[in-house]
């Protein structure tokens, strides 16, 4: 009568449900459980000074949203932004709380059950920074996907997100004759 | 394990009382249980208490309900005894009084509860001994 | 299962803060000669309900010092004691001590036991001076004089009753008999009430007869042990007012029926004899069916224990041997002209003193027409009335290109909709609206207190109390506001004779106003004092390097000096007549609402700080600007109008800093394209459009491409997701969906001029130093 019970915890330690997309010729994925939603492309508002990455911000049912572009995150090509470039919303937890992410990504595949044991650390790479967002390597029908630490990944990004406006030309001073 | 047990016994008394033969009852256990009350036993305990209560609530058995070291008690604390004691009653099993709470019986004069909880008066208890 | 009792703290905290600020005005109303009745009564009440509060909740420290102050006040309530002003003083202090004690037990922090010990002190000391001096009752009266200290077990919890029933005994007793239902409903034990309190207060006024009605009770099984279920049927005889019983029952006030009936009333005749006072307390007890239970039982809710330090024991011999004798013939006039009293005489006074407070309980159970909602709660439908707005203004701009036979139909519809969309959204702003007088209530204590210690005379005036604000504005306008009111008294209204050598009458007054002005909320701080010495802050502006030695600034300009920051802190301590302290801090705090301050000032006859606040802080109305792509919203309140510029009155100094004349002043522009990195459709000056914008104290051009419209726009979080933008306070949706930005101009002011110092040898950041750079152009006057 028991055994009931637990058997579900058991299920979730040892395997989980990821989605997975594709960027490029690589197979990324993203614990389900932070997936909010999925939807299609559409104009961003620019935020001034943000990271090159940060394509801007969308209304997402109210909120404001920021939009990170994984392919420039990664240092891939650009790709064209069309109908059919997807957005993955995200939850992101961090010191600050919750945040929602959205994250361009060329199309998204499927959502696959990852069996916690055959997760491959990821290889050192030299640059611990350039993998420190991987989360680890899993083959999925003999295709490698790499599983992404989301919190990172964004956690990487954040500092950098204070807009600093002190670049540019524009000046006050020397107004007086 | 304990309290899965409880709640099968409670189904079990509920059958016998809506059929109003005490017979239909299938436990029967002799061992009279003691419960403590606490000392405290405000709305912040009301809960502990209530679940402490639980367990006896079936003992077939006579229950003494021990109120020596009541020290604070309030209508919400009182408000579970009194269930309790009510419920027993109308199962038709006993409980008992061990000690004496000066604040429980001034809170149970006060709130007219005195007689739903037939506490002893030093003079009942006498009697009720003898019997 | 335990439950948190915490939960229910929160609403014993809230209520009692409320409380006691009414304590607190209805103490600085109290007329020291002839001090109304009902006034009285309302600063008795708090008292007593903060007393039976923190004793249900075992704050033993709150209850036993509030008890003291209850047997205080009930002296003042029963006249067995005058209404000095060193009594009130005292009350005032013990205001302040419970609200520290809240505060303390609220947010777990440890308090100062010295100070309440002391103020307890001087409240049982107060009380035991007048028992000790009145006449024969010293002897009677030990357990009375001071319970916490003296009172030997068993009767802590009742002994300032006795005291109320011998205060009294010369008004003739009405044997009443109240018929009550009381019905608690479910939730009554989750308020913090607890039915055995109420109980056992009903059996200290009188005769209690208690009958339980437990047929509400479940099964043991589906018993909720937090929930009541049990209702009374109560039976109270003796000379006991309606007021009497709706107070104790009064924290229970929407969370129970209650019925009170009179069935009968006898008037008997009032022991009249002063030696009935010692056997009265007795009497009282005896009737009670079960006095004798509570007071046996030693740790009773409201047995009240011992002080928390050692406060020394007070016996009323040791204080009579203490006390002034000219204490004596203080108390005296009252006692014969109470005794001199007829029993017939004396029941037309008591008929009228219940009418009295019957009104006020009424006003009180008509308060129970409004409910508690955590603000949560209309934060979360106004998120929701904001998505319905956008989403209205999306089907209407869908609405407006529709064609076809229905299209006008439709049309008709979605005008409807958004009329109604717009009711929904003011009527739910309503719900956060709040008065003025919220803030404006702490001012007499404070006006009081700092002329006191000051040695000035100070008239308070306070109009537009009724003036409503958002809330959140609300709560962070008031120490803007005692800034300056502080600063007024203290740098602006002059000493008694300095005023009447001036020609002005003594007593100086500081005005406090409030009142709607457009979309926005104006508060005036003005007063009639020596107001602001504009030579002197001209003269210090120069020596400090805010100024130039040669600038001549505008009495407008000077005012703004004293915004600065360097400029104030410094002035502090010094005897500049003008008000220093912090007004850096006060500009901040309001532009940080999206508002804006000005002075106005007259040397000699006073100032007047006005700060012009938005309603709410959800809602801007804003100026949609566009900038090459992109849709920015500038905030109205912050621009002085948009213009084009003629290439003429176009200068550019060294080569970079681009500057246009604008009534009579030179004007910064700061290009938004280059500031954001945007693509802009205007490069050409006099192509595009400059609008004038007001930041900081400062004017700026922003330099846009085009002006698309005003409207009003829900502000959104920016940092919620992302973080913060310098020069962006937030952000809002479009109609047709798409984010904006909200310009925070003082911010974009901010970033700018900061690039600006980090540029060299441009010619005013090479005078100034560093840091004065950053704050200074006041009007960069040429």
């Amino acid at each position: 009568m028991s055994t009931n019970a637990v058997k579900p915890e058991q299920a979730g330690a040892g395997s989980h449900q990821v989605l997975t997309f594709v960027l490029g010729n690589e197979t990324y994925g993203v614990d389900i459980l932070r997936v909010q939603e999925i939807r299609g492309w559409s104009a961003v508002t620019k935020i001034p000074h943000a990271p090159s990455h940060v394509l801007g911000v969308l209304n997402l049912r109210g909120s404001i949203v920021p939009i990170v572009d994984l392919r420039m995150r990664f240092a891939l090509d650009r790709a064209e932004y069309t109908a059919i470039t997807v957005i993955i919303v995200v939850s992101v937890l961090s010191a600050a709380g919750r945040r929602d992410f959205g994250v361009v990504v060329d199309g998204v595949s499927d959502v696959v059950d990852v069996n916690t044991a055959e997760v491959k650390p990821a290889p050192e790479l030299g640059s611990r920074a350039a993998t420190d967002y991987i989360r680890g390597l899993v083959s999925v029908s003999d295709r490698m996907v790499v599983l992404l630490d989301i919190d990172r990944l964004i956690a990487t990004d954040m500092a950098s997100f204070s807009g600093n406006l002190n670049q540019g030309e524009t000046s006050l001073a020397g107004a007086a004759a | 394990m304990n309290k899965r047990k409880q709640g099968a016994a409670t189904r079990t008394t509920r059958r016998g009382r809506a059929a109003k033969t005490p017979g239909a009852e299938t436990e029967h256990k002799s061992a009279s249980g003691t419960f403590a009350v606490a000392a405290e036993c405000t709305v912040a305990d009301a809960g502990t208490l209530k679940s402490g209560l639980a367990k006896l609530l079936d003992d077939t058995g006579v229950v003494t309900l021990d109120i020596g070291s009541v020290q604070r008690i309030d209508t919400a604390g009182l408000q579970v005894i009194a269930t309790f004691v009510r419920e027993r009653e109308s199962l038709g099993r006993q409980v008992e009084w061990r000690g004496a709470a000066p604040s429980l019986a001034a809170a149970a004069k006060l709130l007219g509860l005195s007689s739903l909880l037939k506490l002893p008066t030093p003079a009942a208890r006498a009697v009720e001994t003898a019997s | 299962m335990t439950i948190d009792l915490t939960q229910f703290h929160d609403a014993f905290f809230e209520e009692s803060f409320e409380a006691l600020d009414s304590m607190e005005a209805a103490l600085l109303k109290l007329d020291i000669g002839a001090p109304e009745p009902e006034l009285i009564n309302t600063i008795f009440r708090v008292a007593h309900s903060i007393k039976g509060g923190s004793a249900t909740f075992g704050f033993s420290d709150i209850a036993s010092f509030t008890h003291s102050c209850e047997t205080l006040l009930d002296e003042l309530r029963s006249g067995g004691m005058q209404v000095s002003l060193d009594i009130s003083d005292l009350l005032l202090k013990t205001v302040d001590v419970m609200r520290a004690m809240l505060r303390s037990t609220q947010s777990k922090q440890p308090l100062d036991m010295q100070r309440v010990s002391d103020i307890q002190f001087d409240v049982e000391l107060m009380i035991a001076q007048k028992n000790a001096a009145g006449p024969g009752n010293a002897p009677a009266k030990p357990a009375a004089v001071a319970p916490v200290a003296v009172a030997p077990p068993p009767a802590p919890a009742r002994a300032p009753e006795p005291v109320s029933v011998a205060a009294t005994p010369m008004v003739a007793a009405v044997a009443k008999h109240w018929e009550i239902s009381f019905r608690p409903y479910r939730e009554l034990f989750a308020r913090g009430n607890d039915p055995l309190r109420m109980m056992r207060e009903l059996a200290e006024l009188g005769e209690l007869k208690v009958e339980v009605d437990t047929s509400a009770l479940p099964a043991f099984a589906a018993l909720d042990a937090q929930s009541c279920y049990l209702a009374w049927k109560l039976e109270l005889a003796g000379d006991v007012t309606e007021d009497a019983i709706k107070q104790v029952f009064e924290w229970a006030e929407g969370d129970c029926d209650l019925d009170l009936r009179l069935v009968g009333a006898e008037t008997t005749a009032a022991p009249v004899v002063a030696a009935a006072t010692a056997s009265a307390p007795a009497e009282v007890a005896a009737s009670n069916i079960v006095a004798d239970a509570i007071l046996s039982g030693n740790t009773s809710p409201l047995g009240i224990p011992s002080p928390p330090l050692g406060v020394p024991s007070l016996t009323a011999q040791s204080l009579a041997a203490r006390s002034p004798a000219a204490e004596v013939p203080k108390h005296e006039p009252s006692a014969p002209a109470a005794a001199a009293a007829a029993p017939t005489a004396a029941a037309p006074t008591l008929t009228a003193v219940p009418s009295a407070k019957q009104d006020a309980s009424i006003g009180a159970v008509g308060d129970s027409g409004s409910i508690r909602v955590s603000v949560e709660k209309i934060d979360e439908l106004m998120n929701t009335v904001g998505e319905l707005v956008i989403t209205q203004a999306m089907l209407s701009q869908l609405g407006a290109v529709l064609e076809g036979t229905n299209a006008e139909k439709l049309r008709a519809g979605l005008a409807q909709l958004e009329r109604n969309t717009r009711e929904l959204q003011e009527s739910v702003m309503r719900v956060r609206m709040l008065p003025i007088s919220f803030v404006f209530s702490r001012f007499p204590r404070m006006v009081r207190d700092i002329a006191q210690r000051l040695g000035k005379q100070i008239d308070l005036k306070l109009t537009g109390e009724q003036t409503e604000l958002d809330k959140t504005v609300l709560e962070k306008i008031g120490d803007p506001l005692v800034h300056l009111v502080r600063n007024s008294i203290d740098h602006g209204i002059e000493m008694p004779d300095v005023r009447i050598a001036a020609g002005k009458g003594a007593a100086g007054t500081v005005h406090l106003d409030a009142c709607h002005r457009g979309g926005n909320i104006a508060v005036e701080v003005s007063d009639d004092g020596g107001g602001l010495d504009k030579d002197r802050i001209l003269a210090k502006a120069k020596q400090r390097g805010l100024v130039g030695q040669n600038d001549v600034l505008t009495d407008e300009q000077i005012h703004d000096l004293i915004f600065l920051p360097g400029f104030s802190t410094a002035e502090k301590t010094t005897d500049l007549s003008g008000r220093g302290v912090g007004m850096d801090v006060v500009r901040r705090n309001v532009k940080e609402l999206g508002g804006k301050i000005e002075l106005r000032s007259e040397r000699g006859k006073g100032s007047r700080f006005i700060i012009t606040l938005p309603l709410t802080l959800a809602i801007v109305d804003g100026q949609s600007v566009a900038v090459g792509s992109e849709t920015y919203i500038i905030p109205l309140i912050s621009i002085v109008e948009s213009m084009r510029l003629k290439e003429t009155s176009i200068s550019r100094l060294s080569g970079h800093n681009e500057v246009f004349s604008f009534r009579g002043d030179y004007l910064p522009i700061i290009r938004l394209h280059e500031l954001f990195g945007v693509e802009p459709r205007a490069r050409a000056l006099h192509e595009g459009l400059v609008v004038i914008a007001e930041g900081d104290g400062r004017r700026v051009g922003l330099f846009v491409d085009d002006l698309l419209g005003q409207q009003q726009v829900v502000i959104k979080s920016l940092e919620a997701n992302y973080g913060h933008v310098e020069g962006v306070s937030g952000a809002t949706i479009l109609g047709d969906g798409s984010v904006a930005l909200i310009l925070d101009v003082a911010g974009i002011i901010h970033a700018a001029s900061m690039r600006a110092t980090e540029r060299p040898a441009t010619e005013r950041s090479a005078k100034e130093p560093p840091a004065g750079a950053r704050e200074a152009p006041v009007g960069a006057a040429a």
